[in-house]
């Protein structure tokens, strides 16, 4: 192993990345909103975040950057009723995305092929499927099925935005900073 | 930039030990979703209405009940659809619009998401992000998630102020031709707000080795857990609010339920 691999592996090393990707995740709901959805108020961009946490981090980052981030930027918009169901929902889309995308890494790396379509579509699904029916479920509680069912084209919209920003934000970052490459875990 | 929520304050709730804080937000909001009457619902409601206007005055309380003013219309108009059992209230040809069932569950959805709006807010009013913190280590948080917790609190200004930086610095690049007034094309302002997005991006993950070094440099990941500063109230200290809160809540469930 080597001494950089080694200090990635640290317990500060972690803190500090979930610690970045929870702010930036909370930057990214807070700074970038479009007010539609008449139940959440806003769609925002938190999702590219999410995404991306995933896709460069990994699963256990995106959980807790997913779920922190869009907790915080709901407490601090204005919005701290859903801060409860926000950590969990986004936390699950996180770890469910990174999960997928962990899958389909192993997978390429036995073939050896990669594919940047299946791996949009198949996390978009995985992501999507997760929001778009734990905020649902999550809204029928709250707020009754009627509701809850309009927020559902906001939310999808939400993570079309989420999975192509997350894809080319990716690309980009591991092109600047190719050292990124390693903060995986 | 908003990074608090908390308003300054002498009233009771401002006083209240965060942890027991902590213990309604979680009861009120628990007695929400319990089936109890309308009339019992929103007694409860008026209740910790009234409790927010006196710690925060009423048009601060009344600012979150705005924002969701859509919504409670949504569900006025929308809930009844889906109760067409009970009795006819309203009916517009063989339509029936409103029954007793449908009147009944929308009274309570309001109310609910009404007392859910106000409990929350009212609590992140009175508390202290930092008290926040503290207390839910009191009740069992872990040391590390609650760094993350503080460090992404104290990250957002910074992180901030590095996209509206970035965004200034984009917009300067742009010349007059690339902005046409009046038309609003998506794909240009999605390729716009990624090239900004990257760049933040990248500034943020940059930092994360730093901020590392920075947390191993202060013994970070030791075994030995440091202690905090700023100590909470024993809780015998606390003896007359917890009994006096406790009375409260049997009192509450008393007079749901019996």
């Amino acid at each position: 192993m080597s001494e950089s691999e080694k200090f990635t592996n640290t317990t500060a090393f972690r803190v500090a990345s979930v610690a970045v990707l929870s702010a930036i995740t909370a930057i990214f709901t807070i700074a970038v909103r479009i007010p539609v959805a008449p139940t959440r108020g806003y769609i925002n961009l938190g999702d590219v975040a999410i995404f991306f946490a995933a896709f460069v981090f990994g699963p256990v980052t995106a959980f807790i950057a997913g779920g922190l981030g869009t907790a915080i930027a709901d407490i601090l918009g204005g919005f701290g009723q859903w801060a409860p169901i926000s950590f969990i929902v986004h936390g699950l889309q996180g770890l469910v995305i990174g999960l997928v995308y962990n899958l389909l890494l192993k997978k390429e790396s036995d073939s050896g092929k990669g594919n940047l379509l299946i791996q949009g579509v198949l996390t978009f699904a995985a992501g999507a499927a997760v929001m778009v029916s734990g905020y649902f479920i999550a809204s029928v509680f709250m707020v009754g099925p009627g509701a809850a069912a309009v927020e559902i084209p906001g939310n999808i919209f939400q993570n079309i935005a989420g999975v192509i920003g997350g894809l080319a934000l990716t690309a980009a970052v591991r092109k600047a900073y190719p050292p990124v490459i390693k903060f995986r875990w | 930039m908003f990074t608090e929520t908390y308003q300054k304050g002498n009233s009771l709730l401002h006083k209240l030990d965060p942890r027991l804080k902590i213990i309604y937000l979680l009861f009120f909001s628990v007695i929400f979703f319990l089936p109890v009457s309308v009339i019992k619902y929103y007694t409860v409601f008026f209740l910790i209405f009234i409790t927010a206007v006196s710690a925060s005055g009423l048009g601060n309380v009344l600012k979150p009940v705005k924002v969701i003013t859509p919504l409670l219309i949504l569900i006025i108009l929308l809930t009844p659809l889906f109760h067409p059992e009970g009795k006819e209230l309203l009916k517009i040809g063989d339509f029936t619009l409103l029954t007793s069932s449908g009147l009944s569950e929308t009274l309570h959805l309001t109310g609910r998401f009404l007392g859910i709006t106000v409990l929350f807010f009212i609590f992140l009013r009175t508390t202290r992000i930092d008290d926040f913190i503290r207390s839910l280590r009191y009740f069992g948080l872990s040391h590390r998630i609650s760094v993350v917790i503080t460090i992404t609190v104290r990250y957002i200004p910074y992180l901030m102020s590095v996209y509206t930086n970035t965004v200034d610095a984009h917009r300067m690049r742009l010349t007059a031709d690339t902005i046409i007034p009046g038309k609003w094309n998506f794909t240009s302002r999605f390729k716009n707000l990624l090239s900004v997005l990257t760049s933040v991006m990248i500034q943020a993950v940059k930092g994360i080795p730093v901020l590392a070094m920075a947390l191993e440099t202060r013994g970070f990941g030791r075994k030995n857990i440091p202690g905090q500063l700023k100590k909470m109230k024993a809780l015998k200290d606390l003896s007359l609010e917890i009994i006096l809160s406790f009375s409260l809540f049997l009192g509450i469930v008393y007079y749901l339920f019996l």
